[in-house]
């Protein structure tokens, strides 16, 4: 029965109360056929032996966790390979929210021998192949009411829970399975719905990447006019398209590196300079280029340009670099010309 | 109307003014061939008119982490909603220039991601996106010329042309025409100056220049396009926008780096004191540089400019009749002298201005060689000469006008063509919690031989490094930067070289100063710099922070490890150390750990990534595929954070 499920419900607790199971319901409905092929499954402690699923069918997993340290990497990996490719994960398990946890919780109280923080969580999340990970708002009712049931009010633990509370992550499976091939298709986007008439009643949402729960738990969305109006800093992150999606691999790729122009190896800094063994004839030019005290004493141009300065001077000119000077009138350098050539 | 199949809107989402430059370049090119173009920012368009288009240009920047600029992230939000068809923009053409730095690794993202949509919505593309590229010897415009060509091509076939022009003829029109201004000066003769009355309090004149400045800045502004989101604020900015700074007296002004050093790197500390202001690890000082008093004079001099005459600017907006705009009341500011203009706004002797300088310049010119001269440099076959000229020299605006001496260019095209002063940001190096009232950067001073061999400084720096400590009060404010310190229990992997270490310095003054009464999570740290004799940053503080049970000690699970590049005949980096401790650093990551990255960018940024990937690759024991999702998953959480500045 539950190899047929597209959704399965489960938890480590005994009892799961009711507004869980509603609340699936109506979340998934579009998968669920009225409750068909939604499964519950309680005092799942580890996945493989309860469930005698077939591997990758599932198309969302939840899991509501009572006892904190639940969701160890290995329990996640297991949840991995019940879930379809491209299907979605929702985990809910009582974290605590400093780093540290305070000394009365004492993480060998649980069975699973261990508190998690989000950045836990998340890092299990990521080392079993999860990707997309949001956090939401946790349902209420589970989790927390086991860690103030009688034996936690015994421990002296506060009921206020400050420091142990439920977190709910949701996460998706990646769309492919190791060894999957697929083919590349530019047009269309699997991101932008098709056009509908207003006479069909459909979700507008892709289906290519598996189910959206926010989508479905926002209710139906109406073809494009409604949402033109909304302003903008209204709109929710899950009702964007995923822009890093938008880009293709040759993209992200760098473009080549600009062919170096003879004329323009730059050596550090410092500038252009010939290398020891130059080949460009750049080393030649710079030879030409240096003056003797004898041209600055007494400049002269057969050009007739030297003297009006870097703009109208060609690139073998000697003065290059220096200011607007008279033909035949002694050049004062600038200071800032004065410093040795390192 | 007759003429409105011929209107083209050019939208532009500008972060410097680059995009905005060539947006009204498209439009001043669209205007010569009798086109209607309307040139908007993307932050006073709304989206939802976009179906209503026949032929949109998109001119868009991407900033150096691939984000797009903050004019466009309304408008983006709005373009990714799931809800949109695919026939939303059925009937609207486009085409798409973007401008970007493939130095950095998310080179020209926000123009390929848009592209992507606006196919994917229905839209049309008229000519294949153009990208701009600031590493291409000749910059952007190395892409965009051949890109226009081929867009007045397509416009000539999607859009007829009007009777009785033909294309050959206002081809050859645009080449010798010139653009209306963008900019009108009024003249107040009889206006004086009230700025230096009888109080000689030295304090009080700096906050009226300022103010001066600052009315000058926002004139501008509000003649150039529709007003920007900061200049509306309330009393809450103070101190944290530029219109409302501190006046800060410098406190402390040291070279950390060995005399004999190439590299001079100053400490520098500011006073904070009555100020009431607040900034956490990660913030940045904000400043505007102040120009030298003598090349102010010379250029006054050089363009025949009475610097006490008070002037207004407004927009003519002749050109481009739709546009943003005045949004202020031209009324309400009173005028300001040239002087101020000059000073604050035209920078005169830094930054170098671009081809369409030297295109109006041979309007104005009356010698004839030197009219030859500039029509040759605004030509597609001058455009190499140009560029050795002009951007290889880094040659400035004074330069430029003292080397073309018969061009004498009126006030309102020297406002449009001079590049604009740029505020510079420095990260903060210092915690308050140690330094109360206090901010402190860690700044080198830019220095370097053109290809001509002429010295050239960095205006900034070399303005700060000459800074005397108690006695210069300068006008600076906090803003966020991109870092955020994470809270004190999360472990932290830094990677700073150089200057990069700025940021740093203040996570880990914060770090001590928290531990002192509670438990801190430990820190891993890696400096790089050229040699240890001679520029090791901050040295002492770092290793009193490795002993005992300080926050780098191994003692704690951090450290600190630290590349000497020159000190030895290979190169060692920053990243070959990362992968030295790839087991330390995967532990912290595993308790939830945080990394940062900060520094010149170049190579290193990209090293050290791909050195972090290696670590995962190693430690998980894992696909390729699967460690570059591991890190691009980091990334979105926020436990992967970088800030590079060139």
């Amino acid at each position: 029965m539950v190899g047929e499920a597209t959704v399965i419900l489960v938890t480590d607790a005994v009892v799961l109360p009711a507004t869980s199971v509603l609340w699936a319901l109506k979340a998934f409905e579009d998968k669920v056929a009225s409750g068909k092929n939604l499964a519950l499954v309680t005092q799942a402690t580890d996945l493989s032996e309860k469930l005698n699923t077939g591997s990758s069918s599932a198309e969302v997993l939840v899991s509501l966790a009572e006892t904190p340290g639940h969701h160890t990497t290995a329990w996640l990996a297991e949840a991995s390979k019940i879930l379809r490719p491209g299907g979605t994960l929702i985990i809910q398990e009582p974290i605590c929210r400093t780093q540290n946890p305070p000394p009365e919780l004492n993480p060998k109280r649980w069975k699973s021998g261990a508190i998690h923080t989000e950045a836990n969580l998340q890092m299990n999340l990521l080392l079993a192949g999860f990707m997309h990970l949001t956090t939401c708002e946790a349902l209420d009712g589970v989790g927390s009411s086991a860690i103030f049931s009688q034996e936690g009010l015994e421990s002296g633990l506060s009921v206020d829970g400050s420091a142990l509370q439920p977190l709910l992550i949701k996460a998706k499976k990646p769309e492919w399975e190791t060894g999957s091939s697929f083919t590349l298709n530019k047009s269309p986007s699997p991101y932008v719905p098709e056009e509908i008439s207003r006479n069909e009643a459909q979700v507008v949402c892709s289906s290519a990447d598996g189910t959206d729960i926010a989508q479905s738990i926002l209710g139906l969305k109406v073809n494009g006019a409604a949402s033109l109006q909304i302003p903008v800093s209204e709109i929710e992150a899950d009702e964007l398209v995923d822009e890093d999606a938008l880009l293709t691999e040759e993209d992200l790729a760098k473009p080549l590196p600009m062919p170096v122009d003879g004329d323009d190896c730059e050596v550090g800094k410092s500038g252009r300079k010939a290398c020891k063994n130059c080949t460009c004839g750049r080393a030649e030019l710079e030879e030409k280029g240096s003056l003797t005290a004898e041209q600055l004493q007494n400049p002269q141009s057969a050009c007739g340009n030297c003297g009006l300065g870097d703009a109208f001077r060609c690139s073998g000119c000697p003065y290059r670099g220096l200011p607007r000077f008279k033909l035949g009138e002694k050049i004062s350098l600038p200071g800032a010309l004065l410093t040795a050539d390192v | 109307m007759m003429m409105e199949h011929r209107r083209i809107l050019v939208l532009y989402a500008s972060q410097t003014g680059n995009a905005q430059d060539v947006a009204e370049r498209i439009g001043r090119e669209a205007l010569r061939r009798h086109y209607h173009p309307v040139v908007l920012s993307l932050s006073s368009y709304e989206p939802h008119w976009l179906p209503n288009e026949n032929m949109v240009i998109f001119v868009t920047s991407t900033t150096g982490q691939g984000d797009p600029p903050d004019a466009f992230k309304s408008f983006w939000k709005f373009m990714l909603q799931r809800s949109l068809t695919n026939k939303w923009l059925e009937g609207v053409q486009y085409g798409l220039f973007g401008l970007g730095d493939s130095g950095y690794q998310k080179y020209n993202v926000v123009a390929k991601k848009l592209d992507r949509r606006l196919l994917d919505l229905g839209a049309k593309f008229i000519v294949l996106k153009g990208l701009g590229d600031d590493q291409h010897p000749l910059g952007y415009e190395a892409a965009l010329d051949p890109w226009l060509d081929s867009l007045w091509l397509a416009l000539g076939e999607h859009i007829p042309f009007p009777s009785g022009f033909s294309d050959v003829e206002t081809e050859n029109a645009c080449l010798n025409q010139l653009d209306p201004p963008k900019y009108r000066i009024i003249y107040y003769p009889n206006e004086t100056s009230r700025l230096y009355g009888a109080s000689a309090d030295f304090h009080i004149n700096l906050r009226d220049i300022w103010d001066e400045h600052e009315k000058a800045r926002t004139m501008v502004e509000s003649a150039s396009g529709p007003l920007p989101v900061s200049l509306v604020c309330g009393s809450e900015s103070y101190g944290h926008v530029r219109h409302q700074p501190i006046f800060s007296r410098v406190l402390c002004n040291v070279r950390l780096t060995e005399e004999d050093h190439e590299q001079d790197v100053r400490h520098i500390e500011f006073d904070l004191r009555g100020s009431g202001v607040q900034y956490s690890p990660g913030d940045v000082i904000g400043m505007m540089p102040i120009q030298n008093a003598k090349t102010v004079e010379d250029f006054l001099k050089r363009c025949d400019l009475d610097p006490d005459v008070f002037v207004s600017v407004e927009s003519t907006g002749m050109v481009f009749p739709s546009s943003g705009g005045n949004n202020v009341n031209i009324g309400e500011m009173s005028p300001v002298r040239i002087r101020s203009f000059v000073e604050s706004v035209m920078d005169v002797d830094s930054a170098s201005p671009r081809r369409y300088l030297f295109e109006v310049m041979s309007h104005f010119a009356k010698a004839e060689h030197e009219k030859e001269r500039l029509q040759y440099f605004s030509s597609p076959e001058g455009r190499d000469d140009l560029y050795r000229y002009n951007q290889r020299e880094r040659r400035t605006l004074l330069e430029i006008l003292q080397d073309f001496p018969s061009v004498q260019l009126p006030l309102e095209w020297l406002l449009q063509l001079a590049p604009r002063l740029q505020p510079r940001y420095f990260s903060i190096s210092s915690s308050l919690k140690l330094h109360p009232n206090e901010a402190h950067i860690t700044v080198a001073v830019v220095s370097w031989i053109t290809p001509y061999k002429r010295k050239k400084t960095g205006l900034c720096s070399s303005w700060l490094s000459r800074l005397q400590p108690k006695q210069d009060v300068i006008p600076i404010w906090m803003t966020r930067g991109t870092f955020k310190h994470p809270p004190a229990s999360v472990p932290l992997i830094l990677v700073g070289p150089g200057t990069g270490c700025a940021p740093f310095h203040a996570f880990v003054e914060e770090r001590v100063a928290i531990a002192a009464t509670e438990p801190v999570a430990p820190v891993l740290f890696f400096f790089g710099c050229r040699k240890q004799a001679k520029d090791y940053l901050y040295k002492e503080f770092w290793l009193s922070c490795t002993k005992e049970d300080g926050i780098m000690s191994d003692k704690m699970g951090g450290g600190f490890v630290v590349a000497f590049s020159r000190d030895q005949p290979h190169k060692i980096y920053v990243q070959h150390k990362i992968l030295e401790e790839r087991e330390k650093i995967w532990n912290l990551l595993s308790s939830g750990g945080s990394v940062f990255v900060a520094g010149s960018a170049n190579k290193m940024p990209e090293d050290v990534a791909s050195a972090f990937k290696d670590v995962i690759l190693r430690e998980k024991k894992c696909s390729e595929v699967s460690a570059a999702s591991f890190m691009k998953q980091f990334e979105r959480l926020g436990r992967y954070n970088v800030e590079v500045w060139s």
